[in-house]
């Protein structure tokens, strides 16, 4: 039998356990996420579609015909498609994330179960409609002229750096965002300001050597590359420096959030 | 003795209320409180107290439950009740204390937490259990059992926005009740649906109770928690104050300290000829009793005052039980020719009829008539000893018993 105890400022000591143990409602919360997106819409999934296919067309059109940007070689469409479905991914993601503990205030004061579950559960949205519309993405490359190759394996690990990203810094929104509704504000105007910050619309080669490490620092910048790198072969460089600064910068704030949510955790149901 | 399903030990809840002009804690606030924090300390004085209030919700609360037990949880509004059943549930943490529970808890602090309403029946099933923290295996092999309980039928592939509000609270209900787990904390969840539904879930509240899983309920309802528990815990101003057999405790909940009630405040108009006074209750020898079992005496003393003389007088009588539901009421005039009074003070005893009152808190409304039909004086919700069950009253007996009174039955085989 499944014994508990609790004791008055201390850390309950199988949280990580618990955590497992309430892996269904992980899928459970995911899948209602999914369904309740879609449900009463015309176009259902469609729309995971629609999104990436106007902005793009709107990307190329700006920067491609107006502002005459390079892009070595890689059609032009498919780079800013690229960009687009991985910024979405990230937006998605990290837009769920923050909000996930505001929005799900109904259960966190009624039921208990690791808080950690909702942040995570709200990512499942985002990666959905990534993967349909990198099935999208697929079936245009050839038209393009573009075939996979064995990068095209390294593509999990580029996912994966993704949602860490969007992660890392959700995980932190969401618990400061119980206290100050603040951060919720700031998010879509992060996001906003992100997507022309970040190589979204234009190859990262633009950005001058000397600044490049800089720019790195924002790690959308070495995911989005990386996937270019994966899918299209030699022509998109990847700036190695800059991806283990990536990497080093988001395991450290995932660690940091990962502590200040555990350490404001118990205190949620009282205050949000 | 078998381990605890749960053990509490100095168990304590402490809250800061914030003060009236600051109703959120917003950045701005905590920005501008750290700035005069480092201020203050580079000046090198002490910084000013928070504008906040300590509040301690619960405090020092000990006690130890046994699986199978039904434990009913009593107090005021705000004496601690959700306090506890937030911190048994591991949705707060507690500021002092220990808490140590053996088993799986459900809790069911709100009837369809986490529902939502695009979703359909069968995806609420399935949503709600694995939030309640059924899993999916358990959820699939009840799943029928939950459809009949909550008589949707053939509803349970629509979207629960399109149910009717009875529809959603029973099939709400019906997923709590098909909850595997070894402890249940409910709170107030019973009064809800029509009083058919009701029923069932009291009978499959015990039935959960009887297959040795543990409950702790919460309820305003005295009735409830005198039938289904059996035991009761009373809160007060966060301090366990009472602790045992739920008639005892439940009398102490509602006793009343006053020896009689003091009326000339109230009650008619101040030109009416005619007014209440003074209202006490006896049983036997003891003015005022704590409460009075089913079956012993118990009498009303009533004083009225009159200013003028009372012509064609009738005293009325009329008895709520907790749930607002008159039970019955009395006339003077049923047994006694209609009063004919100089002015003056004069007292009335009345009898009430125990033996037919079912355990629970009642209230009354006495009227004073003249000329038959006109009332000179109208009070309302006079709180009176409650009753509760007589000592050789079988339990469960009394928990199948149902209906306003316990009226005497004669039963025979032919």
């Amino acid at each position: 039998m499944q014994r508990i105890v609790i004791e008055a400022g201390k850390d309950s000591a199988n949280y990580w356990l618990d955590l497992w143990r309430y892996r269904e409602l992980l899928g459970f919360l995911s899948w209602r996420d999914l369904l309740v997106r879609y449900k009463q819409t015309l176009l259902g999934i469609t729309w995971a579609l629609l999104r990436p296919i106007l902005f793009t067309f709107v990307f190329t059109l700006v920067f491609s015909k107006i502002g005459k940007f390079p892009s070595n070689g890689i059609p032009y469409a498919l780079l800013t498609l690229t960009g687009v479905l991985v910024w979405q991914l990230f937006a998605s993601a990290f837009g769920g994330c923050s909000a996930s503990l505001v929005n799900n205030a109904h259960l966190i004061t009624k039921v208990y179960f690791p808080r950690l579950i909702l942040p995570c559960a709200a990512m499942a949205v985002g990666l959905v409609d990534f993967l349909v519309a990198l099935a999208l993405l697929f079936g245009l490359m050839p038209f393009f002229g573009v075939w996979p190759d064995w990068r095209w394996l390294t593509l999990p690990a580029w996912i994966t750096l993704a949602l860490l990203a969007a992660a890392s810094a959700g995980i932190w929104i969401a618990a400061l965002n119980v206290r100050y509704r603040d951060f919720g504000t700031l998010v879509p105007l992060v996001l906003q300001l992100g997507m022309f910050i970040s190589p979204v619309g234009y190859a990262s080669d633009i950005v001058p050597e000397r600044w490049r490490l800089l720019y790195s620092l924002n790690p959308l910048v070495s995911v989005i590359d990386g996937f270019r790198w994966a899918l299209f072969g030699g022509k998109a460089s990847l700036c190695l420096s800059g991806l283990a600064l990536s990497i080093l910068f988001l395991l450290m704030l995932l660690w940091s959030g990962l502590r200040y949510f555990r350490t404001t955790e118990k205190t949620f149901a009282d205050i949000i | 003795m078998s381990t605890p399903a749960i053990h509490v030990q100095n168990l304590g809840k402490r809250y800061h209320l914030q003060n009236s002009d600051v109703r959120t804690w917003t950045l701005r606030e905590t920005l501008r409180n750290a700035g005069l924090s480092i201020l203050s300390r580079l000046r090198g004085t002490t910084p000013k107290q928070s504008r906040t209030q300590e509040f301690w919700a619960l405090q020092n609360v000990n006690f130890t439950i046994q699986p199978g037990e039904i434990v009913g949880l009593i107090g005021r509004n705000g004496a601690g009740k959700s306090t506890l059943l937030k911190l048994l549930s591991r949705i707060t943490d507690p500021t002092t204390g220990r808490i140590e529970i053996n088993g799986r808890v459900a809790s069911l602090l709100e009837v369809g937490t986490g529902f939502n309403g695009e979703l359909t029946g069968r995806e609420n099933i399935f949503l709600n259990g694995a939030i309640l923290g059924m899993s999916h295996a358990e959820i699939r092999s009840q799943f029928d059992q939950i459809v009949d309980f909550a008589e949707i039928g053939a509803f349970v592939d629509t979207p629960v926005k399109r149910y009717s509000s009875g529809m959603f609270v029973r099939l709400a209900f019906a997923v709590a009740a098909h909850l595997q787990n070894e402890i249940l904390i409910v709170d107030e969840v019973l009064a809800v649906g029509d009083s058919k539904f009701q029923r069932r879930c009291l009978d499959k509240m015990q039935d959960v109770a009887r297959s040795g899983h543990t409950v702790i309920l919460v309820s305003h309802q005295m009735q409830l928690v005198q039938s289904l528990a059996s035991r009761a815990l009373l809160l007060e101003d966060g301090k366990l104050i009472s602790d045992g057999e739920p008639g005892l405790v439940i009398a102490r909940y509602l006793g009343q300290k006053a020896e009689r009630y003091d009326l000339s405040r109230f009650g008619g108009e101040p030109d009416a000829i005619g007014r209440f006074t003074a209202l006490s209750f006896s049983s036997g020898e003891q003015t005022w009793p704590a409460s009075v079992a089913q079956g012993e005496p118990l009498t009303a003393h009533l004083e009225i005052e009159l200013s003028a003389p009372l012509h064609e007088g009738n005293l009325f009588i009329a008895v709520r039980n907790s749930e607002g539901i008159e039970v019955f009421s009395s006339n003077w005039s049923e047994t006694q020719p209609l009063l004919e009074l100089q002015p003056g003070t004069y007292h009335f005893n009345v009898t009430l009829p125990t033996r037919y009152l079912r355990p629970d808190a009642y209230w009354i409304s006495l009227c004073l008539i003249r000329n038959q039909a006109d009332s000179i004086s109208l009070l309302r919700g006079l709180e009176m000893p409650p009753i509760v069950p007589s000592a050789t009253s079988d339990k469960l007996i009394e928990s199948r018993r149902w209906g306003l009174v316990t009226l005497p039955c004669e039963w025979s085989q032919k």
